[in-house]
Order: structure tokens, then C-alpha cells, then sequence
């Protein structure tokens, strides 16, 4: 799938989503992301390993993301060159987001 | 110098193949080209070399950065095939299975489906065949008489030979890289077995009975075909999901397994695979869930339920018309005599059949709509 495509199809992203790629900063199992998510969420997220199974399943189809094995055969999930294109340009919407939200957030105070 | 080897089915035979391929490059032949219509692979003559290969397949397969930095690297890309090869003499870390798996699932269901009309077609075809070659003279015949059946038993052959082939391809492959090993539990109290037809499975009705079994103190052993076999103890919290799918790949059991859920039961029939998964929480904790998907969920079950009333309903047609061609065959008043007898018995079985067929359909029918439906 081109890059293009993919932003199109992935952004705005969901909150499952984009933790689940924020988590594969470096390469993670599965179970690793889960643990990752709730600490950088302060346990707020737990995601169920059926949502983050349907996910990855979606992402790695689209080319986002890559596994492989290690020798216990558990696999391991990194996120390829497009997933981090895709992750560059939600981030910087985000961040749209966020400066919007410091810039206008006195009024609704 | 370049010299070429011919490999029918090797995208089915991954393992054999990559075993080959490795034999070749310690041969000094290394793998330069694949011919994916003609089948043929492509060597180039070069020093001899200990290599480990592997097949990756995929619509976006590509080789991850860590595997590359471990050795790994690409030798050809085809379509959707890529073929790496790693010449570290340990290897570590290896591409997925997942992709070639997924293909020849997909593909043994598609060549399984061919393989039951091949059979039919073998029974209509073949039968009457060996009947005219009997009752003819078979010098009268023109070829195209004999060579048509002939040609036509040699495919449905080939398709049923294909199908069970990739049936054994396929359950090597999962029997290496599926962990799907249920999670025994050693029964030490009184054990008990209820029946469930199985058969007729709707997973939110059998996830609520679980559950309510082991609020009950009846803790879930395992699960014998048919019969659910519970040990009597103390109430426990347990959820119980059950997931009914079309088709499991290796990373849906080793996700679930790493998050603390036991697979209690695992089960594939023709119309995917059932899974019952289970996990113990405490009180006053969430009942834990897989957070699968639920449009999915339902129609999942929607497209059993479907499947399931269609066999039945064509059982049904079937009895049917063979009830209504006998009753009309059969004369009434006439001498009770054998024949008369049987004929009866006939139309007695068709009748008794029938009746099955339709109250299953009515049951599960029932079931799906008014029971199983307002659960999701």
C-alpha cells in the first residue's frame, strides 16, 4: 500500500492504534505492547489481547508494521519505514492539537 | 553458469524447499532467479557456502530492520514471495511463518471445497462409467466417449489428492509453529460431564454457562468432544470466551497465552475453528475480556448460524422430494407383500429424517434469534 494510502486510511488515528504504534518504538511481543501501553497511560488503557491481536493482524497486512520470530518462536513486532512516515504525521497533527489546546484553553475555563 | 531446476508446489512444500535450497548453496549452486508460472528456480554456480533460508509471503512482506542487522537479507522478491537467506552459521531471529500459513489455509479451504465436488462428481461420473464399460461392447465406442469420463475422473483425482496434500502440508506447519497445546488441569476432587451439542455452538450462550458453572463452584477440566467435563470445588470468578473463527494464524494463540489466558479447547471443523478461552479475576475486578472486535463477533456467528441452516435446509429439500416420489411410486390397496413392506419402512425412515432435519433447524433457529442474538 502506498504511504499516501495509508494516511489516508489511518489518520486520525485511534487511541488504541496509535499507543499500540507509539509502544513499537523499539521492537516489542505482544504482551510487551499491553504492559507498555498501561504504563505510559497510567493504567488508564488496558488493552485486551483481542483488540491488540485484530490490530497488529490489520497493520502488518497493511505494511505498517513487520514481525519476526525469536528462537522460542515468540514474535516480535517492529514497525517498519511507512508505520514511522504514518506515526511523523499523526504526531505532528497531535501536536496541532495540542498547541490549539494550550492557545484557547483559558476561555472554556 | 547458470543452471535451472524445476519445483511444482514448492510454494505449498515451504519447509522442504528451504531444506533444498540450503542443500543447493552448500552444492556451491546459489539461488538467483524464481520462474513463478513455470515453476522453475534459477541457480548461479558460485562457491560453496552454509546458508539458511526462508520463505516469507505477504502482500506487504518485508524483512524487519533487526533481522537485517542479524544477517538476514533478501536474495529474491517475486509477486508476493520473498526469499531470504541468512549465512550466520547460528541464527537467532527468524522471518514470521504467519504470511505462508495464512496462504495455505486460505488455499487448502478453496481446494477442500473443490475435493467434495470432485468426489461428487466421481460418484455421478465414475459409477456409470464402469456400468457402460460392462454392459458395452467397448471396441463400438468412439474415443470421445471414454476420453471425456476419463479426463474428467484424472482432475476430481488430482483435486482430492491436492486437497489432502495441503491438509498434511498444513497441520505439519501448525503442529510446529502453532502453540495451541490446551492448558491441562489435573483434576484431584469428583469430576461430572454434561452434554452439549456441540455442533450447534453459539459462543455467548456456552460463555455464560461456563461462567455460571464456576460461580456454582464447578471448575472446567476440559472439554471431550461433546461433554464438558467440570470438577466439583469451590466458586471461582473465571471468564470464559468463546470465539468461533474462520481461520486462527500462529500470533492468535501466543498473543492470548502471553496475556494470561488458558485455552481450555480447541476444535476445527468446516465452518472455522472454536476456541474457549479462560481467566481467573478476583472480586471487585473487571470480568476480563479478549476486547475482540464485536461487528466482527456477530457476524461471525450470523455466517455459522447461516451455514449450519443452509446443510439443513438442503438435507430437508432433499428428503423431501424423495418422500413425494415415493408416496407417489406407491399404491395404495395393492397385495401387502414384501415390496409393500419395505416401501413403508422407506417412507417411514424419509419421514423420521425429515422430522429431525427440521426440528434441528427450527431449534437452532430459535436458539440464534431469541437466545444467542441478545447476548451480544
Amino acid at each position: 500500500m502506498i504511504i499516501e494510502q495509508i494516511i489516508k486510511n489511518y489518520s486520525p488515528m485511534t487511541e488504541t492504534a496509535f499507543y499500540i504504534l507509539l509502544s513499537l518504538s523499539k521492537p516489542r511481543h505482544g504482551y510487551g505492547i499491553i504492559k507498555h501501553v498501561e504504563e505510559v497511560t497510567n493504567n488508564r488503557l488496558k488493552l485486551g489481547s483481542g483488540t491488540i491481536y485484530g490490530t497488529l493482524t490489520k497493520m502488518e497486512r497493511d505494511g505498517i508494521i513487520t514481525m519476526y520470530a525469536d528462537e522460542k518462536r515468540k514474535k516480535i513486532y517492529e514497525i517498519t519505514d511507512d508505520g514511522k512516515t504514518l506515526m511523523r504525521h499523526e504526531m505532528k497533527r497531535l501536536n496541532e492539537l495540542y498547541v490549539n489546546v494550550a492557545k484557547y484553553k483559558g476561555a472554556f475555563e | 553458469m547458470t543452471i535451472k531446476r524445476w519445483r511444482p508446489l514448492w510454494s505449498y512444500r515451504v519447509e522442504e524447499t528451504e531444506q533444498w535450497l540450503a542443500e543447493m548453496a552448500s552444492d556451491g549452486l546459489q539461488l538467483s532467479n524464481i520462474q513463478r508460472f513455470s515453476r522453475f528456480f534459477q541457480f548461479e554456480k558460485v562457491a560453496s557456502i552454509e546458508t539458511t533460508y526462508q520463505i516469507q509471503y505477504g502482500k506487504s512482506a518485508q524483512l524487519a530492520k533487526t533481522l537485517q542487522n542479524n544477517g538476514w537479507q533478501e536474495v529474491v522478491k517475486v509477486k508476493h514471495w520473498q526469499i531470504v537467506k541468512n549465512d550466520h552459521p547460528t541464527v537467532s531471529l527468524f522471518p514470521s511463518r504467519d504470511g505462508v500459513l495464512r496462504r495455505i489455509s486460505s488455499h487448502q479451504d478453496k481446494w477442500s471445497g473443490f475435493a467434495i465436488i470432485s468426489a461428487l462428481i466421481l460418484l455421478i461420473i465414475f459409477i456409470p462409467f464402469c456400468f457402460m464399460l460392462f454392459m458395452l461392447d467397448f471396441e463400438d465406442l468412439a474415443p470421445i466417449w471414454w476420453m471425456i469420463p476419463i479426463s474428467i475422473v484424472i482432475l476430481a483425482v488430482s483435486n482430492i489428492r491436492l486437497s489432502t496434500f495441503l491438509k498434511r502440508q498444513l497441520q505439519a506447519l501448525e503442529k510446529t509453529y502453532f502453540n495451541t497445546t490446551i492448558d491441562q488441569v489435573q483434576a484431584t476432587g469428583k469430576t461430572f460431564r454434561k452434554w452439549k451439542n456441540t455442533w450447534a455452538y453459539f459462543p455467548k450462550i456456552i460463555e455464560r454457562w461456563l461462567m455460571k458453572m464456576a460461580a456454582q463452584g464447578n471448575r472446567l477440566v476440559k472439554v471431550d468432544g461433546n461433554f464438558f467435563i467440570f470438577e466439583e470445588g469451590q466458586n471461582e470468578k473465571v471468564s470464559y470466551v468463546c470465539e468461533m473463527r474462520k481461520r486462527v494464524e500462529p500470533s492468535y494463540f501466543d498473543m492470548h497465552k502471553e496475556a494470561g489466558w488458558k485455552l481450555k479447547h480447541k476444535t476445527t471443523q468446516h465452518f472455522g475453528s472454536f476456541v474457549i478461552w479462560a481467566k481467573q479475576y478476583k472480586e471487585g475486578e473487571t470480568i476480563p475480556t479478549l476486547g475482540q472486535d464485536i461487528t466482527e463477533e456477530r457476524k461471525q456467528t450470523f455466517r455459522t448460524y447461516l451455514k449450519r441452516s443452509a446443510s439443513l435446509i438442503f438435507l430437508t429439500v432433499l428428503n423431501l422430494i424423495h418422500l413425494l416420489l415415493r408416496i407417489k411410486d406407491y399404491k395404495f390397496g395393492g397385495d401387502i407383500g414384501d415390496k409393500t413392506v419395505l416401501g413403508i419402512l422407506a417412507i417411514v425412515a424419509i419421514v423420521v429424517l425429515l422430522s429431525i432435519s427440521i426440528s434441528i433447524l427450527i431449534n437452532i433457529s430459535y436458539t440464534y434469534f431469541f437466545k444467542e442474538r441478545k447476548l451480544h
